[in-house]
């Protein structure tokens, strides 16, 4: 009787997991890793399970042509980015990044908010790890970390692989050990993903590493292209920015089956596009922050031909503060952005330059700009005090005809209401 | 107050007329102990405040005994104070060990708001130095980090706990090191298959707590069911102690049977429940009566409310201002809130509910509440009655059975419902489908060693598991080895989440008003559908199911509409046929195909149908496992069934899968809402009549599976359960009732279904006890 029971079990079982039914002792579990490969592409054993490559490049063989404004740049980069983050966080929201890679983390590892300091500069590491989830969560583990880094006239690379689950102890000690070099941690989406599963796989080894202050370079790619060629992947970049093509690259989709694929066989082959990939993503990542410092830069030639998202790039700048952000609101708004002329406007305003604000004000109006309108009204009855124009602002809007949802109606209503008013008080001596 | 008009209706003979039954149950005196000496002084002081300076004898045994180290079930009415006796000792020790965390799970993410509401309101008084947050879906990004770093109680539902913090686990790590209590409220809802999930997660939850060295203590908490104790053994799959000696007192306790009078006696049609429950209501209300009435559906819901509203607004002309609100699923938070509060300061009268407000949801004391058709099962029954009645204080519950078999049969019969107790609760944690899914998820969590059980020994699944590639075996472990997020795959629920947001576009509006969950919106919101909310009118002019959104706008129309559903079932694919208990039983996919094609339009009040309208919408389809039992004419049990008539045919059938779906769940540990039943007399797929019993989950939990290898126990244990009923033609425990008057107007066939079911039930066993007999 408690046979059979087992039986029907198994047999649901196998049924379930879609397998022809087999006894359980014929089973082969815990199959021993193959051995008798030797790993490819130069990979060394730094412990039972764990590799790691190391290559060198010479900066000018990446298009780097001076090291030290490079690193230079690096740190700039961070700190726009950190300006942003902080100006966000006072505008309410607040996130992981804010209070991990704000000031405390920064003025600790040795970049004041103000200049670069020379000394005491943290060393910025290039980094992108391949994961065996396509998720985040505590069953997604790191298998291979591509670092790189600039040393002297040569960029450093180094790749970490682990062979197997069991060596995931002695992989991290040794990824940790590199990792204690650097101070300041340069990605692509590595500040919400890459790192947070690298840190997961210390605490789940009963480890403690937290990786420092985070350079993550999609969201300042977002603001320059996400509205010019859409989708925002490293790879997209490349193409469609960098101008460069992978010919024999592996989707990322397909990267977790790949190592689990290794795994079973043990065939260094079946990995070899995947190292190639993150060897590939991390010399990207190095030409892509090259690239945006040009644009910051803006005095090269070569990136006028750069077709970018003036207004949006413009606004990116303009929150952390950069002087270069006018420039590029300037031609946006030239170019006949709205957005670009709003943003530009409400800096001349905050500025008190008040006659280009208007002058910017009243082209809008010609494209029928609600915002413009008010802004001007604003201008006439506030500063200028000439109600009646103030008033003819407002009587504009109305003959647009433009759908308009209750609140405006309403508070457009209540303005024109007060002008009415203060004109009247003003026509009226005394 | 509530006496006079207890007293009015005793002296009303039109209302005595139909009233089949009049319970009195008698006040209960409270019994009390003090206060513990060794709670702190705010806790006291809190207390105090609140006006409490002893503990009933049933909290104070739950302090003792959690504060021993025991895990507890305790089991008390409504508004017997159960809130507290589980906050005490989880807060005196959270208070003495200043780390020391504890997790809340509620069923709903309803509750655990209202749960943190009035934690923080009430029992903390805003003195006491805990944080106290929800962790849900709706928590914003912003502050989950704080929640996870500071709550000292954090209050989450199953499925968030399945699909966001288990699978996380890391990022609370401080909180899994000091976990030291895990309550669960309103265990009695993880019975069958919810149930079953439901042990797997808590196996799941201590493993992760043991990683972290923390070994936490379970509080459980339940509504009346029939055997509390050993669910919750089973769900924790630990010993518990079982509190169920009420201390808290009650005041005595009407419970009315009323039956709406015939209209058409040759017809046997009885007035409508809607209007005869309003009628009631109405008259409670004006006696100044708190009042609560429970409907069966959203739209009764709403309709009762309105109709309740449209007579008080008549009365409130002579003066007085009685609020009255609607409250079901769907409402935005706010605007739940904003009844609950209504309803605890007094300001809101009366409330007209779907079985929402039947768990714990704290809306103070009420004194009538009127149940408008019976709920479907005695413990919602009591349930919801006891929603009415405070401590000291006379309270009424009135039953208004509608023109159901069930509710007459209930109401024709009260000592059945008296003398019955509530359902059982089964669960089967080691159901090979619901395990699957859970191991899973528990090897992407933490890797398993190579010994350790899950419940019972892991390993031989674990080892299918390896076989398709999901885990690796490597080093002694259990290694997660796939690129998925296994949690994402699993659903603890029959239905999905998702849910369609109702906008007001009246006058150029844009405003969020409400939701549904996908399923309903397809038979309630359809194009043209009157939708009512609050009691203000809406007509959908467009349900987009792409976007999930349905658009709506303000109406007057005299009618309300009710969509016509049809349901059917498609066979997939046929696993196999077996013989069993000499017939065949067939296993496979089938497609449960459920499509509102019309809808009728209803006037308000008379109910009159008024004209209809097309609905195009695709169907709600669910795609699960079936059995099916086979009564083809080459054997035995098909033969004696063909030789009954035509509609005694169909008779039979129909009491069958009653009679199955109450006592598989004994046999399959499920609950009878888990599993689904259609009976064809010709079935055109089989060729044969054909009972279909059917997975409830999409996808199947192995019900079916499970049916056919314990058919005979089921078909011998189904002739014993109706032979020995007390009932004469079917009731509600057995084969189900039967029309009224069934045997005297010679309705139908004429026969007794009873007897019916018997004869066929000792010829069938017969067939396969002989088999054994003669030596198989
Ligand atoms: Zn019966």
């Amino acid at each position: 009787m408690k046979k059979k029971v087992v039986s029907d079990r198994r047999h649901i079982l196998a049924r379930r997991l879609g397998f022809v039914e087999k006894g359980l002792e014929n089973r082969t579990t815990g199959r021993a890793f193959p051995e008798g490969q030797w790993p490819i592409l130069g990979f060394k054993p730094i412990g039972d399970f764990s590799f790691v490559r190391q290559i060198e490049y010479r900066a000018e063989q990446l298009g780097i042509e001076d090291i030290c404004s490079f690193d230079f740049s690096v740190r700039r980069l961070y700190e726009i980015q950190h300006r942003v983050v902080a100006a966000r966080g006072r505008g309410g929201l607040a996130g992981r990044g804010d209070n991990q890679g704000s000031k405390a983390g920064l003025a600790g590892r040795g970049i004041a908010q103000g200049p670069v300091e020379k000394e005491r500069e943290p060393k910025a590491v290039f980094y992108d790890a391949e994961t065996t989830g396509l998720s985040s969560g505590t069953g997604s583990l790191v298998f291979l970390l591509g670092l790189a880094w600039t040393d002297g006239e040569m960029v450093r690379l180094e790749q970490y692989f682990l062979k197997d689950f069991p060596g995931e102890v002695e992989y991290l000690l040794s990824v940790k050990k590199r990792l204690e070099d650097f101070g300041l941690f340069v990605s692509y989406n590595g500040k919400s993903f890459d790192s947070h599963i690298l840190e997961t796989r210390f605490l789940m080894n009963r480890m403690q590493y937290r990786m420092g202050s985070q350079l993550d370079m999609l969201h300042i790619v977002r603001r320059l292209w996400a509205s010019v060629i859409g989708s925002c992947t490293l790879q997209d970049i490349e193409e469609k920015v960098l101008g460069e093509r992978r010919h024999e690259d592996i989707p990322g989709y397909e990267i977790p089956d790949r190592y689990f694929l290794f795994q079973r066989s043990g065939d260094w082959k079946t990995v070899r596009d995947v190292i190639l990939h993150n060897e590939r993503d991390v010399l990207s990542l190095i030409k892509l922050v090259h690239l945006v410092w040009k644009i910051i830069d803006g005095k090269r030639e070569e990136v006028k031909r750069i077709a970018f998202d003036k207004a949006s790039f413009g606004h990116y700048m303009a929150r952390a503060g950069e002087p270069v952000a006018h420039r590029y609101l300037l031609e946006a708004h030239e170019a006949g952005g709205m957005k670009a002329g709003k943003l530009l406007s409400l800096q001349y305003k905050r500025m008190g330059e008040w006659d280009k604000a208007v002058e910017i004000w009243k082209t809008m109006l010609e494209r029928k700009s609600l915002f413009a309108a008010i802004e001007l009204a604003k201008y006439y009855e506030h500063r200028a005090r000439d109600y009646e124009r103030a008033i003819s602002y407002v009587r504009e809007v109305s003959r647009w005809n433009m759908p308009a949802d209750k609140r405006t109606r309403g508070e457009l209503v209540k303005r024109l209401k007060r002008l009415e008013r203060l004109k009247v008080k003003k026509e009226r001596p005394g | 107050m509530l006496d006079e008009v207890l007293e009015k209706l005793k002296a009303d003979s039109t209302f005595q007329n139909n009233v089949t039954h009049w319970e009195v149950i008698p006040p209960r005196k409270g019994r009390y102990r003090e206060i513990p000496p060794d709670i702190d002084e705010r806790i006291v002081s809190a207390l105090s405040e609140k006006g409490i300076e002893r503990l009933y004898t049933h909290q104070y045994e739950s302090y003792i005994r959690v504060r021993n180290g025991e895990n507890v079930v305790i089991v008390t009415p409504t508004a017997s104070g159960k809130t507290l006796a589980y906050n005490l000792p989880v807060i005196q020790s959270l208070l003495e060990d200043s780390s020391s965390k504890a997790m809340y799970i509620f069923p709903t993410k309803a509750l655990s708001q209202d749960q943190q509401a009035e934690l923080n309101e009430t029992i903390l008084s805003g003195n006491l130095p805990l944080k106290v947050f929800t962790y849900d879906g709706d928590t914003p990004t912003s502050i989950r980090i704080s929640v996870r770093e500071e709550g000292r109680i954090v209050i989450t539902n199953p499925d968030m706990l399945h699909t966001g913090i288990l699978p996380n686990h890391t990022k609370w790590i401080k909180f899994f090191k000091e976990l030291k209590y895990i309550v669960i409220d309103e265990i009695h809802t993880y019975r069958g298959v919810f149930g079953s999930h439901m042990t797997n997660l808590i196996r799941r939850l201590k493993r992760i707590a043991s990683f972290y060295g923390s070994k936490p203590q379970f509080i459980c908490c339940s509504a009346t069911i029939g055997n509390p104790l050993e669910l919750s053994e089973r769900l924790l799959e630990e010993d518990v102690v079982l509190i169920d000696d009420n201390g808290a007192p009650s005041g005595e306790r009407h419970f009315i049977f009323y039956n709406p009078p015939l209209i058409d006696r040759v017809q046997g049609i009885r007035r409508g429940v809607v209007q005869e429950s309003r009628r009631i209501a109405v008259s409670l209300l004006e006696g100044g009566i708190k009042t609560i009435v429970f409907a069966r559906s959203r739209l009764r819901t709403e309709l009762i409310a309105s109709y309740i509203r449209e007579s008080l607004d008549k009365f409130y002309k002579r003066g007085h201002n009685i609020e009255v609100a609607s409250y079901r699923g769907g409402y935005l938070p706010s605007e739940r809130r904003r009844i609950e509060s209504g309803l605890r300061n007094g300001r809101i009268r009366g409330v007209v509910s779907t079985n929402a407000l039947e768990l714990g949801i704290d809306i103070g004391g009420l004194d009538a509440s009127v149940l408008a058709g019976f709920p479907g099962s005695i413990a919602s029954a009591w349930q919801q009655a006891g929603r009415a009645g405070r401590k000291s204080s006379l309270s009424l519950s009135i039953l208004v059975a509608s023109a159901s078999p069930i509710d007459q049969y209930i109401i024709m019969h009260p000592e059945y419902f008296f003398a019955k107790s509530p359902e059982s609760g089964w669960v089967d944690p080691d159901n090979v489908y619901i395990l699957v899914d859970h191991l899973k998820c528990a090897a992407f969590e933490l890797p398993f060693d190579k010994d350790e059980p899950f419940g019972g020994p892991a390993e031989e699944v674990l080892s299918y598991l390896e076989e398709g590639g999901t885990v690796r075996f490597t080093g002694g472990k259990w290694y997660w080895s796939d690129r998925s997020y296994p949690a994402e795959g699993v659903s603890l629920r029959t239905s999905t989440p998702e849910n369609i947001i109702i906008v007001d576009t009246t006058e150029g509006r844009n405003e969020v008003i409400g939701e549904m969950d996908l399923s309903s919106s397809k038979m309630l919101l359809y194009d043209g559908a009157v939708y009512i909310h609050q009691g203000d009118q809406y007509i959908v002019d467009r349900l987009d199911l792409e976007n999930k959104r349905c658009y709506v706008s303000e109406s007057r129309e005299n009618y309300y509409t009710d969509s016509i559903v049809k349901t059917d079932i498609k066979v997939l694919e046929v696993d196999e046929k077996t013989p069993a208990c000499g017939i065949d039983a067939a296993i496979g996919d089938i497609l449960v195909r459920s499509q509102a094609t019309k809808y009728k339009k209803l006037k308000y009040h008379t109910h009159e149908n008024i004209g209809y309208g097309e609905i195009n919408l695709p169907a709600d389809e669910m795609h699960t496992r079936s059995v099916v039992l086979l009564f083809s004419e080459d054997t035995l049990p098909g033969s004696y069934f063909r030789e009954l008539e035509e509609p005694v045919q169909a008779l039979l059938m129909e009491k069958l899968g009653n009679l199955f779906k109450n006592i598989a769940p004994v046999f399959l540990l499920c609950d009878p809402r888990d599993l689904g039943i259609a009976e064809r007399v010709k079935d055109p797929f089989f060729a044969s009549p054909s009972l279909y019993i059917y997975d409830m989950y999409p996808g199947g939990t192995g019900l079916s599976e499970g049916f056919v290898a314990r058919l005979a126990e089921i078909v011998s244990g189904s002739l014993e359960l109706v032979s020995g009923c007390p009932c004469r033609s079917g009731c509600p425990s057995c084969i189900g009732p039967s029309e009224a008057g069934f045997g005297e107007s010679g309705q139908a066939t004429g026969k007794n279904p009873k007897a019916i079911t018997i004869q066929f039930l000792e010829k069938w066993v017969g067939t396969f006890r002989n088999e054994k007999e003669s030596g198989f």
